[in-house]
């Protein structure tokens, strides 16, 4: 991480410290996360991989504050967001999710959606916010696109301004949840590149959620590879490769050295995975 | 002529407008079937040919009743209509925000809604001290219903991220209701107008054939094809048809227009 210098480096570390979350729809127990720790240093971009259903998203969930938590503790810079007597955090702009299904608003500009949040906080007038708004979207390349609704640009497009729309809030951590699952390999690589570059301009803490391996090691500081149901920790593989990256990097020896120990942690878990749902099919 | 040659170049109108005339040359051959061949064939004989009728269009035009029939069926429908959407929405909207709105207030409305809104003419002719408010009230009954469920259920099914991200981004309940629900429901109000506006038309016309629909020529279009059947005419019962048939087209245009207007992130579709 050598070589990186952004305003925020010294907030947005998150620590989640033995968190539970137990499911308890119509009486049957469903631990969906079982004593997970992680550490997330401020500024950094933590990758969390793991296989299909196994708790991923409920704790992208707890630190949104979307979810409540079972036992464990969140904290943001040292400040409790959940915990004993706490069991889930209120909802607030310093931690942006950006959605799987992508959630900008269909009936707003791409413009108007970015200058949402500001507005509704009052930080700035309606005009500055979209003036901010038009100046941030053509940053991210999207100029020509800013009085279009979401339903006339790309999914690419889309993705792109609600990461926009998440980041003219100043968030200390940016949320994700797949949110390039669904696109075609060469999309994927443009989101990446873009997503790359907004992180090396801003510093802002990164929580992943992917299924995609290479995605992983390619984005992240950190791979924390989790176990199926119920989600823990099972190894961090830490990502060296020197930033900025591009995707020449993917060819390189390192990168296929990182990838191959990726692999064998999630091929074990996916494995399992597999089998427990056999299990639950029986 | 630019006028004319701009209306046909549009392949949409093209198309319209040829379906209709081609519609009616079968009408006509339809009609002119048992003329020719002496074979009366499946009761279509006894239509009147396109001809006749457009004859006793031009006949009805300058009468000043026929053109009452229309006033006073379309301030019935938009009274019934308007009523219905000024208390549906908000009343659909409240059912799905809040919970125990909806604890009390679904109940009754879902054993009330499937009475079809003919079954209520008696009881409403007997009720409402005139046959005006009786069939307004009926009319209501129809849109008001269909309405509802719409925005119910175009409010409930709102993504929830929708919501999340607002709420994240610091969107207070107000917000949330103004700038989410309200615009994330109206494609569902507008499908629900659309709909009910079509249900406000039937409603109307049965209830006016049904109640006579009060005097001097305010009847409205319903009674204008009951009293043409009375006395006969099977040309003005036509007429009075395809009457019905131009106000609803006015009537689901409008709606469109003003979605359109209200919703212009809807116009790429």
């Amino acid at each position: 991480m050598a070589g990186k210098s952004h305003k925020r480096e010294q907030t947005g570390a998150l620590s989640i410290k033995n968190v539970t979350k137990i499911y308890d729809p119509s009486g049957v127990n469903v631990k969906a996360v079982d004593d997970c720790s992680m550490e997330i240093a401020a500024g950094e971009v933590c990758m969390i991989v793991g296989p299909s259903g196994c708790g991923k998203t409920t704790l992208l969930n707890a630190i949104a504050g979307f979810h409540s938590i079972t036992e464990g503790s969140i904290h943001l810079d040292g400040d409790l967001l959940c915990g004993p007597g706490k069991p889930k955090a209120e909802q607030s702009a310093e931690r942006m999710v950006v959605f799987q299904h992508g959630a900008l608003f269909p009936w707003k500009t791409l413009q108007e959606n970015v200058a949402y949040g500001p507005t509704v906080q009052s930080a700035m007038s309606a005009g500055e916010a979209m003036e901010k708004a038009g100046q941030m979207l053509a940053e991210a390349g999207l100029g020509q696109f800013i009085k279009k609704y979401p339903g006339e640009v790309s999914s690419g497009m889309a993705r792109r301004a609600e990461i926009v729309r998440a980041l003219i809030n100043d968030p200390k951590v940016l949320l994700l949840d797949e949110p390039y699952r669904a696109m075609d390999a060469l999309t994927k690589q443009i989101m990446h590149e873009s997503l790359l570059e907004t992180y090396d301009r801003t510093g802002v803490t990164i929580f992943f959620i992917t299924h995609d391996l290479e995605e992983a090691i390619f984005l992240g500081d950190k791979v924390h590879v989790v176990t199926t149901r119920p989600c823990q920790l099972k190894k961090t593989v830490e990502v060296r490769i020197p930033r900025p990256r591009s995707f020449e990097t993917q060819s390189s020896e390192e990168f296929r050295t990182l990838l191959e120990e990726v692999n064998e942690a999630v091929h074990e878990e996916a494995v399992k995975a597999f089998q427990a749902g056999e299990r639950e099919m029986a | 002529m630019s006028i004319v040659n701009s209306f046909f170049s549009n392949t949409t109108t093209r198309r319209g407008v040829g379906a209709i005339v081609g519609f009616v040359v079968i009408w006509y051959f339809g009609a002119m079937v048992d003329d020719w061949t002496g074979y009366d064939v499946l009761g279509i004989g006894l239509v009147p040919p396109p001809g006749d009728v457009f004859t006793a269009f031009l006949g009805v035009i300058p009468k000043a009743g026929y053109w009452m029939s229309w006033v006073s069926s379309f301030s019935r429908v938009l009274t019934g209509f308007l009523v219905a959407m000024l208390i549906g929405i908000p009343f659909g909207l409240l059912l799905a925000v809040n919970r125990y709105f909806r604890g009390v207030f679904f109940p009754p409305f879902e054993i009330l809604r499937p009475i079809p809104p003919l079954a209520w003419v008696p009881a409403s002719l007997i009720f409402w001290p005139t046959n005006e408010m009786s069939i307004a009230f009926v009319t209501f009954l129809g849109a008001f219903f269909t309405i509802v469920i719409n925005v119910l259920g175009g409010a409930r099914s709102i993504d929830i991220s929708y919501l999340r991200a607002a709420q994240s981004m610091g969107a207070s309940q107000f917000d949330l209701f103004w700038k989410i629900i309200l615009p994330g429901t109206l494609p569902s109000i507008f499908t629900g107008a659309a709909v009910g506006m079509g249900i406000t038309w039937e409603v109307v016309l049965a209830a006016e054939m049904i109640s006579g629909g009060g005097t001097q020529g305010g009847g409205g279009l319903g009674f204008f094809i009951w009293n043409s059947y009375m006395g006969g005419s099977l040309e003005q019962i036509v007429v009075g048809m395809i009457s019905i048939g131009i106000a609803g087209y006015l009537c689901s245009s409008a709606i469109r227009k003003i979605g359109f207007y209200f919703m212009p992130w809807r116009r790429l579709f």
